[in-house]
């Protein structure tokens, strides 16, 4: 069928003024949302209080479809724990044996760590837990990799607070609302983190691929900084991240840069811990030289 | 309200949930975003964007030209995108089908069926470009294969609401 042309309205005059000032609208709309996207490249700021009524809105919806999820992945589980219930007794109890042992070597170190500190007057910054909450989703049409958690403003999270697992770093606070906030993961290409190889020392830094991997560089150029089976964590530097947090594993490397996987799965993690800054005599924002990418 | 003097359009005027049917289901669409999973790569389809093109192939007079402003700005508000990029691509694109639709001779559902895909595809590797994400354009197929092989399916869920509505 031939198209009629509808957007022709005859002659009618009303009609033909409400399709003008249709026009004139989508227009007028169409700039101002270009102007709100610059706003939001120069000031990321800007929006972060609409942004966090807007994940307070989804969050419901979110923990309680949450909920239901981990049901299901429970009872996925718990079929295929009976079906190798032997073997891995086995194995876990080898395994038991054998962490028992670095378990009390582990606990004469720290003895003697605790007495060097203490000889060395070292002090230590603490950083205190703000809030713990539960992971409750995540932006799964966005190209951003950005999860939600289930505490925001109200219980003191702020924008820029670290977030870490039980096992390693999660990412960083972007925005809150007043129940929930959303966190930069880690695997975002806007995402920084200072990091120190563990074997080493060695200093360098973290950013986000895009695709659940993570791109490390080194900051001693032209050394091999990195080696397969590294294990990096956060170094403090820049105030924001505390130190000593589990950070990547290392995957390979190539001269003084590779390719690490985070060591804390935001999919597999339940529960996650808001930071205190490290330093917060920075303010939070000025902190990692972070960019909020634009979208369509 | 005897329906028998009443045009189609007329009776679409004449019953809310008729009217309202098609911006919630938009807005439902992009609700599909708020799915309790936690994945490492995008991989949820633009449902909002989907069901907002579906509606417009199928009545390409339904939708003011200005509807893209409110709904763009849910989808941006619900999926967490920079506010205003769903504003302005949704408008430019009911503009831009406007204008096609006047230089082509036939239109049928294979060009709704076409055009959809086309523009999800374009949308989704335009956003992917824009968010400067590193990887290899590849990590995000998974999202652009749902997206093509659930656009004639969210198509026909449309259809079935487009005959649906003058009873709600």
């Amino acid at each position: 069928m031939a198209p009629p042309n509808h957007r022709r309205p005859g002659f009618s005059r009303r009609a033909q003024y409400a399709l003008f000032s249709g026009y004139v609208v989508a227009v007028v709309g169409v700039i101002a949302a270009l102007l709100l996207i610059i706003a939001a490249h120069v000031d990321p700021r800007g929006f972060r209080a609409v942004q966090g009524v807007a994940s307070d809105a989804g969050s419901p919806f979110m923990s309680a479809g949450r909920s239901i999820a981990r049901m299901f992945g429970a009872t996925d589980d718990a079929i295929a724990y009976y079906l190798t219930a032997v073997s891995t007794n086995d194995e876990l109890k080898a395994e038991l044996d054998r962490a028992r042992t670095r378990l009390v070597q582990a606990r004469v170190i720290e003895a003697q760590n605790r007495e060097l500190r203490s000889l060395l007057k070292l002090q230590d910054q603490r950083t205190d837990v703000i809030a713990n909450s539960r992971l409750i989703g995540s932006t799964l049409a966005d190209a951003r990799r950005i999860a939600v958690i289930a505490v925001g403003a109200d219980a003191g999270v702020r924008s820029g607070f670290p977030v870490r697992a039980a096992n390693g770093l999660i990412g960083r606070v972007l925005n809150t609302g007043a129940f929930s906030a959303r966190v930069l993961l880690l695997t975002d290409a806007s995402s920084v983190v200072p990091i120190r190889v563990l074997r080493d020392g060695s200093p360098g830094f973290v950013t986000g691929n895009g695709d659940g991997t993570l791109d490390v560089r080194g900051l001693s150029a032209g050394a091999r900084t990195f080696r397969r089976g590294d294990i990096l964590t956060t170094s403090g530097a820049g105030g924001l991240y505390p130190p000593h947090i589990p950070v990547a594993l290392v995957i390979s490397s190539r001269g003084d840069e590779g390719t690490a996987v985070p060591i804390a799965n935001p999919a597999a993690v339940d529960y996650v811990a808001v930071l205190g800054l490290y330093r917060p005599d920075k303010p939070a924002d000025e902190v990692p030289p972070a960019k909020v990418p634009a979208a369509p | 309200m005897s329906r028998g003097i009443y045009s189609d359009n007329e009776r679409v005027a004449l019953l809310w949930g008729a009217r309202i049917t098609p911006a919630i289901s938009t807005i439902l669409g992009s609700m599909l975003a708020w799915a309790p999973f936690i994945s490492a790569m995008p991989v949820m389809p633009p449902f909002g964007l989907m069901v907002f093109l579906c509606w417009r192939f199928l009545h390409p007079m339904m939708w003011p030209i200005w509807a893209g402003l409110p709904l763009g700005l849910m989808d941006d508000l619900i999926s967490g995108h920079v506010i205003g990029s769903g504003m302005l691509s949704w408008t430019l694109m009911l503009m831009l089908f406007d204008w096609l639709e006047g230089r082509i001779v036939w239109r049928d559902w294979l060009f709704g069926l076409t055009m959809g895909t086309l523009t999800v595809t374009v949308y989704l590797v335009g956003s992917w470009m824009l968010t400067e994400q590193r990887a290899h354009f590849l990590t995000g197929l998974p999202q652009l294969l749902f997206a093509v092989l659930l656009y004639p399916l969210v198509m026909q869920l449309c259809a079935a609401l487009d005959n649906r509505r003058f009873r709600l």
